[in-house]
Parts: structure tokens; sequence; C-alpha cells
């Protein structure tokens, strides 16, 4: 196998890296900003409470 | 003061610009300061992040099962929240290790997937986990599935020292981490032994910031029903 060939190898690995650790970064966002809403529906409902 | 408050400040405000700053290092010596390894070529340097994915899923399925451990022993949920971050973070970097070990092995080996004690045990490892996950995802609240879940990641990471042995112990295709058995190959050269350790760096403060953010959620998200269920009690 040529270097160029076994060049793709290496970038193909590190780019699935980058790829699956930003997944999972998108992961944690969506799952903070539920966190977020339903912070802000308890806060709306204490509201209309008081 | 408790340990999470003392420790929230340098986990906001430190660990991602830390874990962001070592990671930019650890590429500089994975692509530039590093040599080639003589046999292997430019391969060889998915070598540094492949390896440390390894290490950094063993973390996170340590820390699990630790947490599993202290929560079936005390009870407290914050055990449960650390434990379902452990194998949060522990099932990213086993994937990420299952898809870059291929990678490397198809130049190397001519194969994308052979099924050596290490590999086998690996995928092994990854599907426990995985059911660890579905377990969680199915039936959130419940404290029996909690407790179920808890004893899952106890037996699971017993998979770990079975993988760390694998190589030595089955005479497997897969290549030892540091040094050859007979003390050849490996890490030849000082600056691979540095971009190595650099690259671990990185990834310490990387698991660490990661755990922290899905812990912090998962606890959010505990209060917040916790406040809910009170509220709707009291308004009955």
């Amino acid at each position: 196998m040529s270097a160029p060939d076994r060049l793709w190898f290496l970038y193909a690995a590190y780019s699935a890296f980058w790829l699956l650790l930003a997944g999972f970064l998108v992961h944690l966002g969506r799952r903070h900003r539920a966190v977020d809403r339903a912070v802000r529906a308890l806060e709306a409902r204490l509201e209309k409470r008081a | 003061m408790t340990v999470r408050t003392r420790l929230a400040p340098i986990a906001e405000h430190v660990l991602p610009y830390a874990a962001t700053l070592t990671m930019l290092g650890a590429l500089w010596c994975v692509f530039i300061y590093a040599p080639d390894e003589r046999m292997q070529g430019p391969v060889q340097r998915i070598f540094y992040f492949h390896v440390n994915c390894a290490w950094s899923a063993f973390l996170g399925f340590f820390v699990a099962a630790g947490a599993s451990g202290l929560f079936l022993w005390r009870g407290r949920p914050a055990y449960d929240h650390l434990a379902q971050a452990g194998v949060q973070v522990g099932m990213l970097f086993c994937t990420m290790v299952l898809v870059t070990g291929p990678i490397w092995a198809r130049p190397i080996w001519g194969t994308w997937w052979t099924w050596d004690p290490r590999l086998t045990m690996t995928v092994i490892l990854w599907t426990i986990f995985a059911v660890y996950l579905l377990l969680r995802a199915t039936a959130h609240d419940d404290p029996e599935i909690a407790r179920y879940g808890a004893v899952l990641a106890l037996v699971g990471v017993l998979d770990i020292p079975l993988i760390m042995v694998s190589v030595r112990l089955w005479r497997g295709m897969h290549p030892s981490v540091i040094s050859a058995p007979e003390g050849k190959g490996g890490l030849e050269d000082p600056r691979m032994i540095t971009t190595l350790l650099v690259t671990l760096a990185a990834f310490l403060l990387l698991v660490a910031w990661l755990l922290w953010r899905r812990y912090e959620t998962l606890r959010l998200h505990d209060e917040i029903h916790n406040i809910e269920d009170r509220f709707t009690e009291v308004a009955a």
C-alpha cells in the first residue's frame, strides 16, 4: 500500500474521532437545553401560582 | 460545602479551556512532533488517539462501576447519576476504539476486522454497556432498574482486566501498547512517549469535563423532577 493511501486511513481515523465527539457534544447540548426548558416551565408555574 | 460545589468552579471555568489547549498540543505532537514509525509509517499515528480512547473508555467504565457500588451500598441518587455519566462517556470512547481500530487494521493487517481475543473482548465490553444504556433509557426513573443497572456495571467492568491481559494470555494479533513482549517494537523513540503522555493528559481533561457536564445535566434533571413532584403534591 502506497504512502498516500496510508495517509487516507490516518485522516479517516481522526475524522471519525472528531465526528463522534461532535455528535456526543450535540447530544449533551440537547439534554442541557431540555433541562433549561424544564427550569423555565417550573419558573412559569411558580409565578402563576404566586 | 460539598465536594460538588467545591469542584464546580474548576469544572465549569478551567476544564473546558485546559482540555482544548492540551488537545491542540496533542494534535501538534501527533502530526508534527512525533516521528513516523519505521514499519507502519504515518498510520501508526492513529495509535496515539486509539490507545487513549481505550484508556478513557476504561476510566469511564471504572467510574461507573465505582459509583454503582456506592449506589448499591448507600442508595444516594448522586452515585447513580455519576454511574450513568461514566457509562455514557465510556461508551463514547469505546465506540471510538471500535471505529479507529479497524481503520488502523486495514492497511496494517490487510483486513478491517478479525476475531482476535482483545478485539472480541472489547466488543463484549461495548455490548454489556450498550445493554446498560438501553436498560436505563427504557426505565429511567425506576429504582429497581437503577439497581439492576448498577449490578450490570459492576459485572461489565470485570471484562476490562481481561482486555488488558488478553494480548499476553491468548497471544492474539493485537500489538502490545507500550512495548512488545520481547522488548522490541512499541514506542521506540522518546518523542513517541512524550506524544503519548501529552495525548493522555488531553484525554484525561476531556473525560473529566464530559463526565462533569453529563453528571450535572442528570442531577439537574432529577432535581427538577423532584420539585415538580412536590409542586404537584402541594397543588393537590
